[in-house]
Order: structure tokens, then C-alpha cells, then sequence
């Protein structure tokens, strides 16, 4: 542990904080700031930093404005949203599990969310109800996982595998699903599984996003009861942590950040995955890194739809093939690199 | 060792004349399925017409012509596919002691798939007869890669470390394809005529230059076989039966990767056929490789073809029916298989 915990005192109220956390999540608050003004101003139709500086001073009009604030706002807010959702709930995730291959991603929840959405919008649901639909398939994804790998005990790594073959199961299920519904829906939901943001104006993201906000300050808390579960549950206990109604609240928020995100943005992969790592190599081992790791998976979901939207001019790429390409090296690698020094 | 290793369970649990009767079992369910597959689909041809289609061909009659030139190369394909999956499957997981190896599984069809894509759009290659080179290179070095990673480290590869290189490598090169194919049109055009995981709209063009694929690869199997009930008794001891290790795994490699790279260039990647029917196989046969091949051949072929009939039943218009049919049987099994598994070293 790092004996670097600050107490700032505004009024009555103290907060005890992390000092590295703290200045690697301004760091990284202010990165994804710089990526989301070149998010804003570049693009099919270009607005440059003279069109966002204009925009602030109230002097945008036509398309320009209803560029900025009808589709690349919406749309830059869904990557922000998706990314700080699918980062927390992977940190949460690894701290639960005490390993960083136990992601949303990996355990097969995030396609069992993807089927959930799936199943709703080929029933004709509005789009309100995508997020009901990915939570069902969240949870129960989830709760077929733990309840198959358990087996006198809880092995992470049996867990792990039966995640993925969950996620094949689910697959199955929504390509069973996507081939029962019209085309047009098919081709949609097609893309949408692919990790696609393309939101239509703001309706869509209103209610995910203030779900996002407000369930923050929970992420905070919690990840104060990780850090006590830590010491170990008989210490977590000594200190008042209620261990296992922590770990249930640990793993529903987690699951409902996951399906906020799928909900948002479909299944963008290893988002989850990466962030938590990520956000350690920044703050430090031992540092509280939900935040960070949420600022991390904003950021890189942020720079993935950049490079989705900007990268062939002429073709717009689901942003999940961009999270793949980085996540999937950086799995292999971890694999390796555990697999080298005898950890799996 | 061992509890890694599917066959520490009794060695022939059937007597020599009931694996016979089995063995006829599975003929005549081999025929019934290759019969089904003929005469159910979209259109509806007699029993009589579709009999007549081989006795009397008339070019003439749509029915005939149905069950010719589409029903049939379907058929066959299925059961080559089927076939090779499975016999790469046994060959995989007796190779590195791992009841969890598939060539889906590990990756391996997912390289192939990237291949042809890679070749589709970079070569302009449009003839799926093509297709088997670039799926071979792909197949070997996806392989090779996951196996890299897998046995990393001091000791052998874990059936853990393997699955989730494979499931890694399988969602990078899924990506990269879906990326390939929306950057080029042309490619998307060619590519849909090679339905991931799916037989549909094979004809016999696309069968024969693949055949003599599928025959290396069938005889390399069984010839090959052999030398891996040596190695499943643990390398020191296959050593001391006079086995070279090296040798046995090179040329099991190539014949892993020769059908696998078949089966993908055919009807792109279908999984789980070779992780499911090899455990099918030895339950009935016993733990020996040979037969495992063998037999587990004709099953895979009875599996293929059966979930190719059943997809056509239940889905409505879209054609990725087999390689999804097969996931709902190997899911579960895949399920199963790791709660009764050492997963990794202890």
C-alpha cells in the first residue's frame, strides 16, 4: 500500500485521497480533454480549432453548428460515456478478482449484454429499452458464469474459460436471434455488434450518460472497500467492510456499467480489458485506479472512434476493430509475459 | 501429467463386437443424415425425384438439377469438412495432451479465414479453388503463434494459456477481416461467396481442387497417428518407446494445418467440431488415436451434416447456419469439459 493517502478538508467535509491517483487522473483528464477538442474539429467535414474557439464564443452558425452540436458532440459524448463506463467496470472487475484478465470483455458479459440488446431491438423494442435488454443479458451472462465455474470454489481462471465459452454461447444466440429478424434490423444490429458509435443526436445518450454520472461517486466508494478487501477479508472485516455485501455491490455495478456501455456503444472489446493495466502503469501498483482506469478507457475509446471515423477518409470503421487491434496485442502479451514467468 | 490428458479413464470401455456394432451404427446414421440432407430444404423434392436424380438424370428437371449440383456438393462438402475438423481436433489435442484443443478453439481457423481474406483483397484472388494457399499459411502461422505463447515458460502448454491466446489471436484477425472487408467493396463482393462457416452455395468447383487436400491430409492422419498414443503417455516415455518426438510433431503439424486449411478454404471457420467429437469418439472407442481419427471422422462428418440439416429447418434467411448450429452443441461441451479439466499447472 502507498503510504501517500492526503486528506483535503473543504469546510466540515474531509476527503481522503490518493495522491498519484489524484494528479494521474488530472493527467489523464486533461489528455482525453486534448483528444476530444481533435475529436470536435476533425473530420469528413473538417471544422478546424477556429470552429470550436468560434463555437464557444457563440458565433457558429449552419452547418457548422448543427455539425458540432448535432452529431459530433452526441457522438463524442457516447465515446466518452461508453469508454469511462467499460473502464470502471473492468478495473472494479480486477480488483474483485484480484486478476487483470477478469474483465466484463473476457468473462463473456459484454456479449450476453450485446445478446440481451440484440433480443430487444428484434422484438421491436424503442431504443429506451436497449439498455433494460442489456442489463437482463448482463446479469444473466454473469450469473451462468459464476454459477458453471463454480466448483467447491471460485478458481479465476476457470472462470475465465467458462466466460469464453459463454461468449460463444451468446453469440450463437444472437446470430440465431439476428437471423430471425428483417434484414434491415439485421444489418444494423450487425454493425452496432462490431463496437459501433453512431449515435443519432443526443436522445439516445441522455439517459445512459446521467446514469454514467451519477453512479461515479458509487465507483469512488467502492473502490475504498477494495482497497481495505485487499488486506485480506478477515482485515477488511476487522475494519468494518461488510465483505460480502461488497462484493455483491462490486460486481451488479460492474455488470450495470457494462451494460450502460453495450447499451451506448455495443460490445466494444477489451476497452475493459486494457484500461485497469493501463491505469497502473500510470498511477502506480497499489493506487486506487478505478478513476484512472476510467479516464484511460475514455481515452481510448476516444482515440479509437478518431481513428474509426478519420482513418480511411471515404469508409467509417466500427470503433470496436480499433479497440481490438490495440486490445488483443496487449492481451497476447500480458499472456506471454505471465505465461513466461510461471504465473499461469 | 495425466489428469491434463482426456484418456485417464478406462482404456476399452466397449467390447470388440459392441465397437462393431457401433461402428455400423454410425455408417447407417451417416447414410440416413447424407439421405435427409438430399431431399430436406427450401424446395420441397419427392423422395422418388431425388432417388431418380441419380438413377435417371434428366438435366431438364429442376428437381434433379436441385439435388445434382446443389444438394449434393453441399452434402459432400459437409462431410469432408466435418471429417477434417474432427480428425484435426483428435490429432490436436493427443499432440499436446489438451482435451480443450480446437482448431477453432486455438485459432487456427481464424488464420486461415484471415489468409483468404488477405489474399481476396491484396492478391485479388477471386477462384475459390485459390483459396487453400493462403488458408494454409494462415492456419501454420496462427498455429504456430499460439503455440508460441502457450508453451512460453518453463513446462508445456496449459489447456489455459492455449485457449485464451487462441480466443486473443481468433478476435484480432476477426477484426482485422471485418476491417479488410469494409475498406474494399471488391472484396466484400468476392467474400460472399465464402460465407463464414457456412456451406451454403458450394459447388463442385469449389470441392475438387480441394480433394486431394483432404486425402494428404486423411491418410497423413491415420499414418501419424500412431506415434501420438506414444506421446500421451508423457514425452520420456514415448522417447523410450523409440518415438522422435520432433518428427511426430512436425508431421502432425502439417497434417493439422493441411486439414484445417481444407475445411476453412471450403466453408470458412466452423468450430468446435473438433474439440466436441474426438471426446464423443474415444467414450465409444477407447483411447487410441488411430481409431479416434477414424471414427472421429465419421462422426465429425455425422455432426456436420446434421447441424447443416437442422439449420436449414430453423433459420430463416440467413445463411451462417452451420458454424452456429455447432456452437450450441459445443458451447455447453466446452462448458462441461473445463469443470472436469486441470485447466492449468498446480
Amino acid at each position: 500500500m502507498t503510504g501517500l493517502r492526503k486528506t483535503m478538508q473543504i469546510g466540515s467535509l474531509a476527503i481522503r485521497y490518493d495522491r498519484a491517483a489524484a494528479i494521474g487522473a488530472l493527467i489523464l483528464l486533461a489528455a482525453t480533454g486534448a483528444l476530444a477538442i481533435l475529436a470536435l474539429s476533425i473530420g469528413g467535414y473538417p471544422l478546424g480549432f477556429n470552429g470550436l474557439v468560434a463555437a464557444v464564443s457563440g458565433r457558429l452558425e449552419g452547418m457548422d453548428s448543427l455539425i458540432l452540436l448535432d452529431v459530433r458532440l452526441p457522438r463524442l459524448a457516447a465515446a466518452i460515456i461508453s469508454g469511462l463506463a467499460l473502464g470502471a467496470a473492468g478495473a472494479l472487475f480486477q480488483a474483485l478478482l484480484r486478476n487483470p484478465l477478469a474483465t466484463p470483455d473476457i468473462l463473456g458479459f459484454t456479449a450476453g449484454a450485446g445478446c440481451g440488446a440484440v433480443a430487444v431491438a428484434g422484438a421491436g423494442g424503442a431504443s429506451a429499452w436497449l439498455l433494460t435488454g442489456a442489463l437482463s443479458g448482463g446479469i444473466v451472462a454473469a450469473a451462468a458464469t459464476f454459477l458453471f465455474a463454480y466448483k467447491g470454489g471460485l478458481s479465476v481462471y476457470r472462470l475465465v474459460l467458462v466466460g469464453v465459452g459463454m461468449s460463444f454461447l451468446f453469440s450463437g444466440v444472437t446470430d440465431y436471434l439476428l437471423s430471425r429478424t428483417d434484414l434491415l434490423t439485421a444489418a444494423d444490429a450487425a454493425k452496432w455488434l462490431a463496437g459501433s458509435i453512431n449515435v443519432q443526436g443526443w436522445s439516445g445518450i441522455a439517459i445512459p450518460a446521467a446514469l454514467t454520472l451519477l453512479m461515479l461517486p458509487l465507483v469512488v466508494w467502492l473502490q475504498f472497500l477494495l482497497d481495505r478487501m485487499r488486506l485480506g477479508d478477515d482485515m477488511a472485516v476487522a475494519l468494518g467492510v461488510p465483505v460480502n455485501a461488497a462484493r455483491w455491490l462490486v460486481a451488479l455495478t460492474g455488470i450495470a456499467l457494462t451494460a450502460i456501455a453495450v447499451s451506448v456503444a455495443g460490445p466494444l472489446p477489451f476497452v475493459a480489458f486494457i484500461s485497469g493495466p493501463i491505469a497502473k502503469r500510470f498511477v502506480g501498483t497499489g493506487s486506487a485506479t478505478v478513476i484512472p482506469a476510467s479516464l484511460v478507457g475514455a481515452f481510448v475509446t476516444v482515440a479509437a472512434d478518431i481513428a474509426a471515423r478519420n482513418l480511411l477518409g471515404f469508409v467509417q470503421l466500427p470503433t470496436g476493430i480499433f479497440t481490438a487491434l490495440v486490445g488483443a496485442p496487449y492481451f497476447l502479451a500480458l499472456l506471454f509475459l505471465r505465461s513466461k514467468s510461471g504465473q499461469i | 501429467m495425466s489428469s491434463v490428458s482426456a484418456p485417464n479413464r478406462p482404456v476399452l470401455p466397449l467390447e470388440i463386437g459392441h465397437q462393431g456394432l457401433i461402428f455400423a451404427g454410425i455408417l447407417a446414421m451417416l447414410a440416413v443424415l447424407a439421405f435427409a440432407a438430399l431431399v430436406i430444404g427450401t424446395r420441397y423434392v419427392p423422395i422418388s425425384d431425388a432417388i431418380d436424380a441419380f438413377l435417371h438424370y434428366d438435366p431438364d428437371n429442376p428437381d434433379h438439377i436441385v439435388i445434382r449440383l446443389m444438394r449434393l456438393p453441399r452434402l459432400i462438402a459437409g462431410v469432408l469438412v466435418g471429417a477434417a475438423l474432427a480428425a484435426a481436433g483428435a490429432l490436436i489435442q493427443d499432440m499436446t495432451r489438451n482435451p480443450l484443443a480446437d482448431p477453432g478453439l486455438l485459432g487456427v481457423n481464424a488464420g486461415a479465414s484471415f489468409g483468404v481474406v488477405l489474399a481476396i483483397w491484396g492478391l485479388q484472388m477471386s477462384d475459390p479453388g485459390q483459396f487453400i494457399w493462403p488458408a494454409l499459411i494462415g492456419a501454420g502461422v496462427a498455429g504456430f503463434v499460439v503455440y508460441t505463447i502457450g508453451s512460453a515458460g518453463s513446462g508445456s502448454a496449459t489447456p489455459l494459456r492455449a485457449i485464451l491466446a487462441g480466443a486473443a489471436l481468433s478476435a484480432l484477425l476477426f477484426s482485422l477481416i471485418k476491417a479488410l472487408l469494409l475498406v474494399s467493396r471488391q472484396s466484400l463482393d468476392v467474400y460472399r461467396f465464402w460465407i463464414v462457416g457456412s456451406l451454403d452455395g458450394i459447388g463442385f468447383d469449389d470441392i475438387t481442387p480441394l480433394l486431394p487436400f483432404f486425402a494428404v491430409g486423411f491418410v497423413a492422419a491415420l499414418a501419424g497417428a500412431r506415434a501420438l498414443d506414444a506421446i500421451l503417455l508423457g514425452d520420456d516415455v514415448a522417447r523410450s518407446l523409440g518415438v522422435n518426438l520432433k518428427l511426430t510433431r512436425v508431421w502432425n503439424t502439417m497434417t493439422i494445418t493441411c486439414l484445417c486449411g481444407g475445411a476453412v478454404a471450403l466453408a470458412g471457420p466452423i468450430g468446435f467440431v473438433g474439440l466436441v467429437v474426438p471426446h464423443i469418439a474415444r467414450a465409444l472407442f477407447g483411447v487410441n488415436t488411430v481409431g479416434v481419427v477414424f471414427f472421429g471422422a465419421l462422426l465429425g462428418a455425422c455432426l456436420v451434416l446434421a447441424s447443416d440439416i437442422v439449420g436449414r429447418l430453423v433459420f430463416a434467411h440467413d445463411d451462417l447456419q452451420v458454424g452456429v448450429v455447432i456452437a450450441f452443441v459445443g458451447a455447453p461441451v466446452l462448458i462441461w469439459l473445463i469443470r472436469r479439466t486441470r485447466i492449468m499447472r498446480q
